[in-house]
């Protein structure tokens, strides 16, 4: 019960971005995919299916990472506004209010997931697949699915913690490249940024899941 | 100082003269016979001389380098510039005795010699210009134009001329990983270097005989060939997959294109009436006027400027690749010592007909298709452990309390 009414607050709060982006989901792999019908530009289908998909590739991720920001940004929103009055007064832990408001999240990010699943899937039925070339509309989806959980988990987490929490956050945003600067100002050698963005974009990192290639239709 | 004062200029000449004709005077009373027996007796104690110089330098040299060994890898260098190599000759050797097989003796015969340098640097942060104006205002100075030791360039060389065959970028400690690797590169590209020009002039440098692997690239470039002579080769046409790897003997120009192709790819081409009033009339004739003829002078116009061969130069070292694998032991030193054509050395290092060759270079290529990985599973099981990970610190989180 307490599960509807809140995702019904969260859906009202962010419907109509919400519509936009499960839209954007749903036409970008159709037009990833008729525009290899534009042999005349790229020689081939083959060739324009290939170049094309990979330069809209790069939208995928962002798509992905948007859809998990909104989510995970307005989460927590209503609770911020009133203070987080009214979540104190019901007579629940804390921890399962928030593991409640996390489940609301994913729900309402399958929205955009399963538009995204759903165009890949219409479009290698609609559009002609060219010769030699493979659709991958399950693996596209699954994975446009774990980027936007991962974007939205670990936004859903900063944005629960107390805002000192997420001010750490911050500034140790800010904070590092600062040091890095200073640290070449007294002329050292140490490189702090390197480490910590392998870390957070290779294998095992969390951000390892947006790299690579995104293509709906690949050799 | 002689030359400036008046007397120097006058007194030099006559005493010069005065000096050589005193010597001269002894070499005039010899025979021709004493002459020749002085200069091989000059001779001999010049090539004493280059000997000991020799046994000198060597003898320094000596005590200087050091060699390590792994297998038939022998790697020689200064005992510091091996530490570098150390932890990694074992590792490569390895690895080149499973790729090479009974070939790996080829190594026997191309000692490594390792060299180190210090590379210096300035520690100038590089900043985008507004901020560097910012900066330089404000009189802050962020690192410094005075070069500083930053790490070292290993580099690797190979005899008779010592020539650099592989090199790496390092830090002060170098993993075994890195060194191995260099090492590896090293022997190949040395191998390399072993090639008939012939057989480089068509596949490249630093070919890695025996990766047979049916890789994306390779099959993308062939199956996105502009011309049919691709996805016709993918269908199982082996003479389009000898024309496209450039292994037949015909023209370019009729190997690689049929009418259609042809128009084709002129259609595609752009010729600036202004500047190419031939080529654009040429165009025109072909595309418009159906006149093949004139499709193949316009493309021969370009062919040697921006034409390319429909299969790049991957595809080549893919087959040459398949041709030592089909080989077996001993292919790659019957490649080295191969003679003839093109199709004729690949048959003889392969021992197999041409098209047994191609047919099993167009399995390996096929083999890739259908294999992207737009997933791993890595990748999705760590992100699905970063999900679960960032839930649980959102619920366990404190705000309240």
């Amino acid at each position: 019960m307490m599960f509807r009414a809140l995702l019904y607050q969260h859906w009202k709060s962010i419907r109509l971005p919400l519509f936009v982006l499960v839209v954007g989901a749903f036409a970008l792999p159709l037009v990833t995919a008729l525009a290899s019908t534009w042999d005349n530009l790229f020689g081939s289908s083959a060739n324009a299916a290939l170049y094309i998909g990979a330069s809209l590739g790069n939208v995928y991720p962002l798509l992905a990472a948007a859809a998990g920001l909104l989510v995970a940004m307005s989460a927590w929103s209503a609770d911020h506004r009133g203070g987080h009055v009214y979540a104190m007064t019901l007579p629940i832990h804390r921890s399962r209010y928030a593991t409640l408001r996390f489940g609301v999240g994913i729900t309402l990010l399958m929205a955009p997931i399963a538009a995204l699943t759903l165009g890949s899937v219409s479009a290698t039925l609609v559009a002609p697949i060219p010769e030699g070339l493979t659709a991958y509309p399950a693996a596209l989806g699954v994975r446009f699915g774990l980027a936007a959980l991962v974007a939205y988990a670990m936004i859903f987490a900063i944005s629960a913690g107390t805002p000192k929490a997420a001010g750490y956050v911050i500034l140790a945003l800010v904070a590092l490249p600062l040091i890095q600067v200073l640290l070449g100002v007294v002329g050292s050698d140490i490189n702090i940024l390197k480490p910590i963005a392998v870390f957070l974009f290779d294998t095992p990192g969390p951000f390892d899941i947006f790299g690579g290639r995104w293509m709906l239709i690949d050799v | 100082m002689c030359k400036r004062t008046h007397l120097g200029r006058w007194l030099i000449p006559p005493a010069a003269c005065l000096a050589l004709t005193v010597l001269a005077v002894p070499v005039a009373a010899q025979t021709v016979e004493q002459l020749e027996a002085r200069v091989a007796d000059f001779e001999i104690r010049l090539r004493d001389a280059k000997a000991a110089l020799d046994a000198s330098e060597a003898a320094d040299m000596s005590t200087d380098l050091d060699t390590i060994r792994a297998g038939n890898l022998t790697i020689i260098g200064t005992p510091q510039d091996l530490a570098f190599l150390r932890p990694g000759i074992e590792p490569a050797w390895q690895s080149l005795r499973e790729s090479l097989g009974s070939d790996s003796s080829l190594i026997d015969e191309m000692p490594l010699t390792v060299s180190r340098t210090e590379v210096e640097e300035s520690t100038r942060v590089n900043m985008p210009r507004l901020l560097g104006y910012l900066v330089r205002i404000l009189g802050i100075s962020l690192g410094s134009d005075e070069p500083r030791l930053m790490g070292y360039a290993v580099g690797v060389t190979v005899d008779p001329d010592a020539t650099m065959v592989a090199n790496v970028r390092t830090s002060f400690d170098p993993k075994a990983d890195e060194s191995a690797q260099l090492l590896i590169d090293a022997v190949w590209s040395a191998i390399g270097r072993l090639m008939p020009p012939e057989v480089v002039a068509w596949s490249g440098p630093d070919v890695r005989l025996t990766d047979v692997t049916g890789t994306h690239s390779v099959y993308q470039d062939v199956l996105t060939s502009t011309v049919r002579t691709g996805p016709l080769c993918l269908e199982g046409d082996s003479h389009r997959c000898q024309n496209g790897l450039g292994l037949t003997q015909q023209e370019p120009l009729d190997a690689w294109y049929d009418a259609e192709d042809l128009q084709h790819w002129v259609a595609l081409s752009h010729a600036d009436s202004r500047f190419y009033p031939t080529m654009a009339r040429k165009q025109r004739e072909c595309v418009d006027g159906n006149l093949i003829e004139a499709c193949g002078d316009f493309l021969r116009k370009l062919i040697g400027r921006d034409l390319p061969p429909p299969f790049d130069v991957q595809g080549r070292r893919l087959a040459l690749a398949v041709a030592v694998d089909l080989g077996g032991d001993g292919a790659i030193g019957r490649l080295l010592n191969s003679e003839g054509s093109m199709p004729e050395r690949l048959e003889m290092v392969a021992g197999a007909p041409l098209d047994t060759i191609t047919h099993r270079w167009r399995e390996v290529v096929v083999s890739a298709a259908g294999q992207s990985v737009v997933l791993s599973a890595t990748t999705g099981a760590f992100a699905l452990v970063w999900v679960v990970l960032f839930g649980v610190v959102g619920a366990r989180s404190a705000q309240w309390w």
